[in-house]
């Protein structure tokens, strides 16, 4: 009998805590777990780390913890999209670190999957501020940069369809930056468009596995 | 694809000049080619390429096909799962496939990606170009300097920023998107294309004249022994 994760809103609000570090799924507009963004900020909490693609758009997904201003620190990859980000960073509100985007994608995996870093050679000879801080080797005559992996206390992700044991698929673009996060978390919360039973979403199409989901949001909603 | 739908590309002169830019650059592509298009005058490309040409998206899809006019959509119909990396809501072709962030990002290093196409605050002859980092505003790199390592960087560009200074120069400024990695360089006027790291004008478009192209231009570039004048773009 595979556990049931559903949980309701007052449990998974009782996760959060201040000074978290949360990573967070989506790109841009799509994909991003929504009505979970909107539990964190509803249950009062600051301070935040926040790991995510970027901030969102103004007000929407992620630019959401920004118009909330609970965020302590930010690891993006694009913040262009929201204004708000470009003021309240130069007003000092928080500090933020800024990576290549497939740099920041295999930092979370590595976080993910247990390794201690990964080789990349994407940001070289650029900007000093992308070496600032990292080891840099050379292997076989060639330079590579080593990346970090990353972790989070607790990681929201967004599926299409999801069964209570926390199986995801994705639909069109949502996938994004989800598969990853959802692996990065030591708590991993699921928010689903649709929740099914198990064997509803055939083995084979299961994309994210529910071993890595803790918590799937139950939400009365179960079709959008 | 429409022309220009969904994307805020100016209007008279202005748009006509970034049309051209997209037409020229899209005579770069054939079927079969894998090919990234940055926001800005690149997006326009996809008006212009031959069928068969798969467009890539940073977020996660190849096969994206024309932006999809919001305006003309029942609002209750959701466009969330298509959309572009500039969150620009696309159809998808026919055979289209979608993938997560790390699959996309192996596809733009490893070679599978033949072009991207990129705007540029900045080139120089070396074939250096920035166009991440404005000391106003904070924007990040997103997936620009990933996009870089792509088999072919184009720039599709005017020749001078909007206070009329050179985009085209000898040095940037600004903080690096990639190092001497710009394969080809289209503006308004003409064609630029970088060999072993130097910079030679390729073709000069209808309309335009070497000397128009020189006195908007601060790099230091070599005419081509098979420069091409009156090209329509």
């Amino acid at each position: 009998m595979l556990k049931n994760k559903l949980a309701s809103e007052e449990e998974i609000m009782s996760l959060f805590f201040d000074g978290m570090t949360l990573a967070v799924g989506g790109f841009g507009s799509t994909g991003a777990p929504r009505q979970l963004i909107e539990l964190v900020i509803k249950s009062g909490v600051k301070d935040i780390t926040l790991i995510s693609n970027d901030a969102g758009d103004r007000d929407v997904a992620q630019g959401r913890f920004y118009t909330a201003g609970i965020v302590k620190h930010a690891i993006h990859s694009h913040v262009g999209l929201n204004p708000d980000f470009s003021r309240m960073a130069q007003e000092g509100k928080f500090t933020y670190e800024l990576f290549p985007q497939g740099n920041l994608v295999e930092k979370i995996r590595c976080g993910g999957i247990g390794a201690g870093g990964i080789l990349l050679d994407t940001g070289l000879n650029t900007d000093p501020m992308i070496e600032e801080g990292k080891t840099k080797i050379t292997l076989h005559g060639k330079e590579w940069l080593i990346e970090e992996p990353i972790r989070a206390d607790i990681a929201l992700v967004r599926a299409r369809k999801a069964d209570y044991f926390g199986n995801m698929t994705y639909r069109g673009v949502q996938a994004n930056y989800n598969p990853v996060i959802a692996m990065c978390g030591d708590i991993t919360i699921c928010e689903a468009d649709m929740i099914c039973e198990i064997e509803e979403i055939p083995m084979d199409e299961v994309k994210t596995p529910g071993v890595f989901v803790d918590y799937v949001l139950n939400t009365q909603r179960r079709y959008i | 694809m429409a022309e220009g739908i969904g994307v805020n590309q100016g209007t008279g002169v202005t748009l006509q000049n970034r049309q051209a830019i997209a037409r020229r650059i899209a005579k770069f592509f054939h079927s079969g080619d894998i090919i990234n298009l940055g926001v800005g005058i690149p997006l326009l490309v996809g008006n212009y390429i031959e069928d068969g040409v798969l467009v890539h998206c940073e977020n996660g899809c190849i096969g994206c096909g024309p932006l999809v006019d919001e305006s003309k959509v029942s609002p209750n119909m959701s466009l969330e799962s298509f959309r572009n990396a500039g969150s620009q809501p696309f159809f998808p072709l026919p055979g289209a496939i979608v993938f997560d962030s790390a699959t996309s990002y192996a596809i733009i290093r490893t070679g599978i990606l033949k072009a991207t196409v990129l705007g540029a605050f900045e080139v120089a002859e070396n074939g250096d170009m920035a166009n991440w980092y404005s000391e106003t505003k904070v924007s990040g790199m997103g997936g620009a300097m990933d996009l870089c390592k792509a088999e072919t960087v184009i720039v599709a560009t005017m020749q001078t920023q909007k206070d009329g200074s050179p985009k085209l120069i000898k040095k940037c400024t600004l903080p690096l998107t990639c190092s001497k990695k710009v394969s080809y360089v289209v503006t308004e006027m003409g064609m630029f294309q970088f060999i072993d790291h130097k910079m030679y004008l390729k073709e000069i478009r209808e309309g335009h004249t070497l000397e128009e192209i020189k006195n908007t231009t601060e790099a230091d570039f070599i005419i081509a022994d098979d420069l091409k004048t009156n090209v329509a773009f």
